[in-house]
């Protein structure tokens, strides 16, 4: 059995409760394919206030955690240099929703770490804009997507066409234009699929700028940043066979694909770039 | 007598032929290539993967044509979801007032036809055609698949 804890009280003990076996096995799942960072159980900030889960696993499950390169418990506090646990504390925190954990605690935990989240994209996208010189952002139009949303191309192109901004009329799919179509719903092997097809984890001169996200077990979605004629930009996608559009399913204009509401697609696999003209790979 | 309440006469009397399955196909006057009548389900909840999709079966099929016998035009349908997630099971192939073409998107609580360009409805058999496609559903796709749409209500 695997335990949490939401670490956050003073006083009182912190809220504690056990995964059901599908949740642990979805945990570790998600730990290991995310390569999500963790930490110490005892190197939490020291701060009043939510300070992050301690994950702790039985000796029946400590197998399974070594296989996924997990200690028998850990910490996950996603900080502003290393964010990356965050999608994985504001699942941690929906199940503490439901396990009777006092809504105020909750959605002061989920306020901290978006504002962490926030804070880490801004200056991700500032250490991009001085170390890149030369790296500049390709973008379509936000507001205009009658290339995409007409009754010939809207049903046979999906968000991957859309990110890549190459229109072929076959639902394309990532790595099945340049010969190996991805295998399996994780991020390593979508987002290789997508480098086999041209896409860079570098930017290099002018590229797309573009998010996976994927709905364990069922699917995987691309957001691709977007601007309006005056410059100003945000992301849009284009949900299956339905219109491109650039907002979320809170009906909330995005401007930052790890934060908006994605529905199901709960896994966060990052940014990649391009592929520029080497989009025609794309099928 | 309109065409749609014409046409759900003849399905009604081929029924009782027991050919009702036929009916949608009898309804478009399109030459049936299965026993729906050429009727495809697709399942639109993917994003980036192609929606699960089977050919009709009968029951279901009967199912759509009796509600495509009852259907209005011209009322406006309530917008159907289409975000990221589950937004109903379309049927594609439908002959609704003389159109082949046309199509039928169905959620647990609405139920929405378009043909000719113009929106139908058919509030009296929503949960009934929603409850027979899922039951075809069941037929056709994985538990994994199935698992994606809604169980709704029971007619």
């Amino acid at each position: 059995m695997v335990h949490i804890e939401l670490d956050t009280f003073s006083g009182r003990p912190n809220p504690r409760w056990s995964l059901t076996p599908a949740e642990a096995a979805e945990l570790v799942a998600r730990m290991r394919d995310e390569r999500v960072a963790f930490r110490r159980p005892e190197d939490d900030e020291g701060i009043l206030g939510y300070r992050g889960f301690i994950v702790t696993s039985d000796p029946d499950d400590r197998a399974e955690f070594a296989r996924a390169g997990l200690p028998a418990r850990f910490r996950l506090s996603a900080t502003v240099a290393v964010p990356d646990s965050a999608a994985l504390e504001f699942t941690l925190l929906d199940q503490a929703a439901l396990r009777q954990v006092p809504p105020a605690v909750v959605q002061a935990a989920q306020a901290s770490v978006t504002r962490i989240s926030d804070s880490s994209c801004l200056q991700c996208q500032t250490t991009e804009a001085t170390q890149l010189a030369a790296c500049f952002h390709w973008v379509t139009s936000s507001t205009d997507y009658s290339f995409w949303n007409n009754n010939s191309h809207q049903s046979s192109n999906n968000c991957y066409n859309f990110a890549s901004n190459w229109r072929t009329d076959t639902f394309a799919q990532p790595g099945r234009g340049t010969g190996t179509m991805w295998s399996s719903l994780t991020v390593p092997n979508i987002t290789d699929a997508a480098i086999r097809d041209g896409y860079r984890t570098y930017c290099d001169g002018g590229n797309l700028y573009v998010a996976l996200v994927i709905w364990p077990g069922n699917d995987y979605h691309w957001y691709v940043r977007t601007a309006d004629l005056n410059g100003n930009w945000c992301f849009s996608h284009k949900p299956g066979t339905t219109a491109a559009r650039h907002y979320d399913n809170s009906g909330v204009t995005i401007t930052n694909p790890y934060t908006c509401n994605r529905g199901n697609y709960t896994t966060w696999g990052g940014y990649l770039y391009g592929p520029g003209t080497a989009r025609t790979t794309v099928s | 007598m309109t065409r749609l309440t014409r046409l759900a006469a003849m399905c009604a009397i081929a029924g009782l032929l027991g050919s009702l399955a036929a009916c949608a196909g009898t309804a478009a006057g399109s030459s049936s290539t299965s026993s729906s009548g050429g009727m495809v389900a697709e399942v639109d909840v993917y994003s980036g993967r192609p929606n699960p999709s089977w050919h009709l079966d009968s029951d279901a099929a009967a199912a759509v044509a009796s509600c495509v016998a009852h259907a209005e035009a011209g009322a406006a349908p309530s917008a159907a979801p289409d975000g990221l997630g589950f937004r109903g099971i379309v049927v594609r192939g439908v002959t609704i007032d003389g159109d082949r073409d046309g199509s039928l998107r169905s959620l647990p609580d609405r139920l929405t036809l378009a043909a000719h360009g113009k929106n139908y409805t058919a509030s009296t058999c929503t949960t009934a055609v929603f409850a027979a496609l899922r039951a075809s559903a069941a037929a056709h796709l994985t538990a994994q698949e199935l698992d994606l749409i809604p169980k709704g209500q029971q007619p």
